[in-house]
């Protein structure tokens, strides 16, 4: 303790550079991660939210849900053969919204919403709740100036709808997705043809004959191109993540072989190996713990000065992983060290070899 | 106090071997002062490092207060070092990033006894090899003179049985490297330590009690 302070108050210069390296490591880390689950999360979030379990196609989509079409005529027996709670039609349909002269791109989902659990809403009505022309939206909607209670026409259907709820993580490919009644829809004629995309229910997995059934993982991942950009971000992020911690290890490494003349000087006058890890240890949690909240305070600036619309996620899992394995892989870089010092002979250090 | 008997230290280099130490030994009792001379490569750093657990012995025994440390491993030696002996290196040999009053108290530091009084013992030892003005400076501004008398300083700071100075006055001019010496005298017979001292400068001999030569390995009477 007493060692392991005195070096650090000494040498402040040297430990305020190394501990701003490693914040900067860990921030890079951190702050890539963050953006490419963001993307990952604007990209399919309303679909890794669904609602449901399962989700049941026809056998050409190959779980590719835009693809995949159910005639009307056939939900009655998928509806028959399926035994599941909370069990809705999902009809996808991209198209274009306009408030006061402003265009935003949209997609609808029409659900049965008196019977789905989901999704939850953070402001406004629950979706067993909606009436009518009443609708819940994603919250990134709000950037674009629409608030709780506005109305906004679709530009295809020429029509007005009402926000009566908002919800979170909720877009495809990173547009907002609006929750509808299917049920109102089909009233009001505003289907172009009479399918929809897939079918939704909570349950064991069950087969229907001419249909598939997926998992929502499943969905998610046959979503066009979402697999092949995961891939790459996937790529980018763990190939950061292996160099960062192999410098940062390497760095406490070098950091603490360079003291091996010190080591010797205090072995010499009676230190024990124990004695001396022990400092080192203390110095190594200091430095890592100390440029980890750094890190994350800087992160925490990036997300709040970043523009509204990049997503940006960060989980706490992340975070805490990320954490544990730096503080152990460079603990290990200086206790490799520490080995090699403690087989060095003091002898050697204070000069006098013969 | 301490006694070295027959001792004999061999290194193999190689297939070749050179017998560094033969049959030396010797006695050193408490108050006093003892000088080890001889040409370089005489073996006599060699001794001193054995004496000063820092290496063992191929042969024979050194035994310290009456405990026989020429069998002790590795751990237990430096358990010896920081409890029972105070060491003076050629180059005084501090630690660069503390101050002169923390060179003194990291020693009681590793022995887990660092407390008030460690502080107190401290500061008289400073005082009394004249350093106390120096006592919060940084190693790399002190002179080498002052270097050699923190680390007697620190030698005493474990209140060992035995002090051992290997060429404690090489670095520093004559007149100096005598104050040095002559503190270190004054210190083991104030504190009533055993102090071996190896050294090549003739003028330091006076100050000391006995002188023991050393020729090829073996001590010269």
């Amino acid at each position: 303790m007493f060692l392991a302070f005195k070096e650090l108050n000494q040498s402040k210069f040297k430990y305020a550079l190394i501990g701003i390296i490693m914040t900067a490591i860990l921030f890079l880390v951190f702050f890539i991660n963050g953006l490419a689950s963001g993307l990952s999360t604007a990209d399919s979030s309303s679909l890794q939210n669904l609602p449901a379990d399962y989700v049941v196609m026809d056998d050409d989509a190959e779980g590719n849900i835009m693809k995949s079409e159910i005639e009307k005529g056939e939900i009655k027996n998928i509806e028959d053969e399926i035994d599941g709670d909370h069990t809705s039609p999902l009809a996808i349909q991209m198209s274009s919204i306009e408030k006061e002269e402003e265009k935003s791109d949209v997609v609808f989902f029409a659900l049965n919403t008196e019977e789905v659990s989901g999704p939850k809403v953070t402001e406004g009505l629950s979706i067993n709740e909606l009436r009518g022309n009443e609708v819940i939206i994603d919250e990134g909607i709000k950037n674009q100036g629409y608030r709780l209670g506005d109305s906004f026409t679709d530009t295809n259907l020429e029509e007005e709808f009402v926000i009566a709820g908002f919800t979170e993580k909720q877009t495809y490919s990173h547009l907002p997705v609006v929750h509808t009644s299917y049920d109102y829809w089909e009233e009001q004629e505003y289907f172009s043809q009479d399918v929809m995309n897939a079918y939704l229910y909570e349950g064991e997995k069950q087969d229907v004959s001419g249909f598939n059934t997926f998992t929502i993982d499943e969905t998610v991942s046959s979503m066009p191109g979402y697999s092949e950009t995961q891939g790459s971000l996937l790529m980018m992020v763990s190939f950061l993540f292996f160099i960062a911690a192999f410098v940062s290890t390497v760095f406490f490494y070098v950091l603490t072989i360079q003291k091996t003349h010190q080591f010797g000087i205090l072995k010499a006058i009676g230190a024990s190996t124990g004695y001396i890890a022990k400092s080192i240890v203390l110095q190594v949690i200091l430095i890592t713990c100390i440029s980890f909240t750094f890190s994350l305070a800087g992160v925490y600036f990036m997300t709040q000065i970043l523009p509204q619309d990049m997503p940006f996620e960060l989980s706490v899992e992340i975070i805490s992983l990320t954490g544990v394995i730096f503080l152990a892989l460079n603990l290990l870089g200086s206790l490799v060290s520490i080995i090699k010092v403690s087989k060095a002979d003091p002898l050697e250090a204070i000069g006098r070899v013969e | 106090m301490l006694k070295v008997e027959q001792i004999s230290k061999k290194f193999t280099d190689g297939d070749t071997s050179v017998q560094v130490l033969k049959d030396v030994s010797l006695e050193v009792e408490t108050g006093e002062l003892v000088a080890i001379v001889g040409p370089s490569g005489s073996g006599k750093s060699t001794l001193l490092s054995i004496i000063g657990a820092l290496l063992s012995p191929s042969d024979g025994r050194v035994s310290i207060n009456k405990e026989d440390i020429s069998t002790y491993s590795s751990k237990n030696l430096s358990a010896v070092r920081l409890n029972k002996i105070g060491f003076i290196f050629q180059s005084s040999n501090l630690v660069p990033f503390l101050t002169v009053e923390n060179q003194l108290l990291l020693v009681r530091d590793m022995k887990k006894n660092r407390d008030r009084k460690s502080k107190e013992r401290a500061s008289q030892l400073i005082y009394d090899l004249g350093l106390s003005h120096r006592s919060t400076s940084q190693i790399n501004q002190l002179s080498g003179g002052e270097k050699q008398r923190v680390a007697i300083a620190r030698a005493f700071m474990n209140d060992p049985d035995l002090i051992l100075a290997d060429e404690p006055t090489a670095s520093l001019d004559s007149e100096r490297g005598r104050k040095v010496v002559e503190m270190l005298s004054k210190e083991v017979k104030e504190k009533n330590k055993a102090a071996l001292m190896v050294t090549h400068d003739e003028r330091m001999l006076e100050v000391c009690d006995r002188v023991l030569y050393i020729e090829d390995g073996r001590i010269k009477s």
